[in-house]
C-alpha cells in the first residue's frame, strides 16, 4: 500500500482492508416481520461481512426480540456453526418477568455464544430502569458483560434519563447505546463522556450528517463503537459515511475495530490486526 | 473511473437548522462536487417546501446557473389557485435548466390527485418530465398508489424512500409502471437493496443520489462503487440513467 493515502482513498480502491478490519457491535438476523431484509440468512451475511471486511458481528436474532426462548436457541446453531464470524447477544423479554432469570442463567451454560444482553425497551415498552431487567443487569455487571440498548431520544424506555440511571447503577456493565439516543446527540455523547462503562453505537446514526461529529466532540473516537443494525444496513454506506465524517483517520480505527477489540477481549480470543495507520505497510 | 450524477441534493438552509452544514448555494455546490468527484447533481432548494415556490424556485434557477454541471428541480403549485404554470412554462425550464419538477402536497396542501392539475399532468407525462416526489415528507405511499392509477405514464423518482426497507411499497409500482424510478440516498442504506432492485427491475430503475447535504455523500458512493453488479448496471445508476432521463424529456 501507499503510506500516504487515507482511509477513504483506500477503501474506494478496494472494498476491504486487511490492516483495518470491521467489527460490527449492532446485528440481527432472520427475516423480520416489518420489512423485506434481502440478506438476512447467516451465509448471506457472511457474504456480505467478507465484501466489506467485516471480521465479526455480534448479534441479537430477530426472532429473539418478540420471543427470545426462540431466538436464542437459534443463536446459539448460529454461532455454533460459525464461531469466527458471530457471536451473540442473549436477548431478555422483561413483559416476562417469570422466563428472564432463565434466559439469563443460559449464558453461563454458553459462554461460547454469548458476550452479553440486548434490550429492547421501546419495543416491549419497559423501562431498562425496570426491576424486571435486573437481573441481566446484575449478570453483566458482575462479569463486565457488554449490554446492547435500543436508545433513542425522548424515550421514557431508554431515553439519556434512563441510561444514566443505569450505568450509575451497573459501574461494571459495558453499555452500548444502540443509536446512541437518536436525536439527542448531545446528551448521548456526554454521557459515553462521563461513565467509562457508556459507549455510543452507530447503527441509525450515519444516515443523519454531522451527528457522529457531535459525539466525537463529546465523548472522543476512544467511545464509539461500529454497528450497521445488519442485515438490514449495507457495511458500505455506513463504512462511506465515516469516512465522509470530520474525523482522523486514527478516529475511524478506534471506531471501526480497536474500541470493539478491547470490549470484547475478555470474551473472545480475536486476532488482532496487523496495525494500520498513517506509517503501517 | 465512474461518473457520478447526484440526482438528490438540497442547497440553501432549513427553516429549522440542521445538525449538518448547508451547502448555500451554487458555487458552494460546485465546490462540493470538485472535493467530492462528482460530475454533476440535480439540485432542489430548502425554500421549495418552506416558501412558496414562486420565490424558491428562483432561488434554484440562481444555484444553477452557476455552473452547467447543475441542473435543477421546479416545485409546481396546482394551476386553478397559483399562476405559475404559463403557456411558455415548459421552454422556461429549458431556459432555466431546471430538468424536473417535484410535487409537495403535505407542503403546499393539495391532494395528490390529477384533478388538481387540469391536464398539466397529461402534458408532464407526454413529455416525459421527470417528477420528483419526496416519499413520507411529502407523498404518502398510499396516495402515490392512487396518482399512478390516474397516471400510470408519469416518469417518476422516489426520492428519500426512507431508512428501513421500502421494498414492500416500491416493488408493486417498479412491477406495474415502467416509468418509476427510485434514488438511492436511502435505498444503498439498506443491504442489498440497491443490487436486489436492479436484478428484480433492471438497473435502468435505479438513480444514484446522495441526500446531501443531510447525508454523507461517500455512504452512497462506496456502496455503489462496491455493489455486486456489473460494470454496465453500476454506470447506469451511477449517472447514465438520469442522463436518459433528462435526455428523453420534451422541454419545447
Amino acid at each position: 500500500m501507499n503510506d500516504t493515502q487515507s482511509l477513504a482513498e483506500r477503501f474506494f480502491a478496494q472494498p476491504r482492508l486487511e490492516d483495518c478490519p470491521v467489527y460490527d457491535l449492532h446485528g440481527h438476523m432472520g427475516p423480520l416481520q416489518g420489512a423485506r431484509v434481502p440478506r438476512c440468512e447467516p451465509e448471506q451475511m457472511i457474504a456480505a461481512m467478507d465484501r466489506a471486511g467485516v471480521r465479526l458481528t455480534v448479534f441479537c436474532h430477530h426472532a429473539t426480540l418478540s420471543s427470545p426462548d426462540v431466538g436464542n436457541e437459534i443463536a446459539i446453531g448460529i454461532v455454533r456453526r460459525f464461531p469466527n464470524r458471530f457471536r451473540a447477544y442473549l436477548g431478555v423479554n422483561p413483559n416476562w418477568p417469570e422466563d428472564i432469570r432463565r434466559d439469563v442463567d443460559r449464558l453461563d451454560d454458553h459462554k461460547d455464544v454469548f458476550v452479553g444482553f440486548k434490550f429492547l425497551a421501546d419495543y416491549h415498552k419497559v423501562p431498562i430502569t425496570d426491576e424486571r431487567c435486573a437481573p441481566a443487569w446484575e449478570k453483566a455487571n458482575a462479569e463486565g458483560r457488554p449490554v446492547l440498548l435500543h436508545t433513542w431520544g425522548g424515550s421514557a424506555f431508554d431515553g439519556p434519563e434512563t441510561v444514566r440511571v443505569c450505568a450509575e447503577r451497573w459501574p461494571n456493565a459495558q453499555i452500548l447505546m444502540g443509536h446512541s439516543c437518536h436525536g439527542q446527540w448531545e446528551q448521548a455523547g456526554r454521557l459515553a463522556a462521563e461513565f467509562p462503562n457508556v459507549y455510543c453505537e452507530l447503527t441509525a446514526v450515519l444516515d443523519d450528517r454531522g451527528a457522529v461529529e457531535i459525539l466525537l466532540d463529546h465523548a472522543g473516537a476512544e467511545k464509539i463503537v461500529f454497528g450497521t443494525d445488519t442485515p438490514w444496513f449495507n457495511h458500505h454506506n455506513y463504512i462511506g459515511a465515516l469516512l465522509g465524517a470530520r474525523m482522523s483517520d486514527e478516529d475511524r480505527r478506534q471506531i471501526l475495530y480497536r474500541n470493539a477489540l478491547r470490549i470484547l477481549a475478555p470474551f473472545i480470543d480475536l486476532p488482532q490486526p496487523p496495525e494500520g495507520g498513517p506509517h503501517s505497510s | 473511473m465512474i461518473e457520478f450524477f447526484d440526482a438528490n441534493v438540497v442547497v440553501g438552509r432549513p427553516q429549522n437548522g440542521s445538525v449538518f452544514e448547508i451547502v448555500p448555494d451554487g458555487p458552494a455546490l460546485c465546490s462540493h462536487l470538485d472535493e467530492k468527484g462528482i460530475a454533476r447533481a440535480l439540485l432542489m432548494h430548502w425554500g421549495q417546501a418552506e416558501c412558496n415556490p414562486l420565490v424558491s424556485n428562483a432561488l434554484v434557477d440562481e444555484a444553477v446557473a452557476a455552473s452547467e454541471r447543475l441542473f435543477g428541480c421546479w416545485a409546481v403549485l396546482p394551476p386553478l389557485t397559483d399562476p405559475m404554470i404559463t403557456n411558455d412554462f415548459f421552454p422556461r425550464m429549458k431556459q432555466a435548466r431546471a430538468a424536473a419538477l417535484c410535487l409537495m402536497p403535505k407542503a403546499h396542501r393539495y391532494v395528490l390527485d390529477p384533478i388538481v392539475w387540469r391536464g398539466f399532468m397529461d402534458e408532464v407525462c407526454e413529455r416525459r418530465i421527470p417528477v420528483v416526489l419526496t416519499m413520507g415528507q411529502q407523498v404518502e405511499w398510499d396516495a402515490l398508489y392512487r396518482f399512478l392509477r390516474e397516471m400510470p405514464t408519469l416518469t417518476c423518482i422516489l426520492r428519500n424512500i426512507g431508512i428501513w426497507s421500502m421494498d414492500r411499497y416500491t416493488y408493486p409500482l417498479l412491477d406495474a409502471y415502467e416509468n418509476v424510478h427510485v434514488e438511492t440516498s436511502m435505498l444503498a442504506v439498506e443491504d442489498g437493496g440497491v443490487e436486489e432492485m436492479a436484478k428484480t427491475f433492471g438497473a435502468e430503475r435505479v438513480l444514484f443520489g446522495t441526500g446531501f447535504p443531510a447525508q454523507y455523500v461517500e455512504a452512497a458512493m462506496l456502496q455503489l462503487v462496491h455493489a455486486d453488479l456489473a460494470e454496465a448496471a453500476r454506470t447506469a445508476i451511477a449517472s447514465g440513467n438520469l442522463e436518459r432521463l433528462i435526455a428523453g424529456a420534451d422541454y419545447e
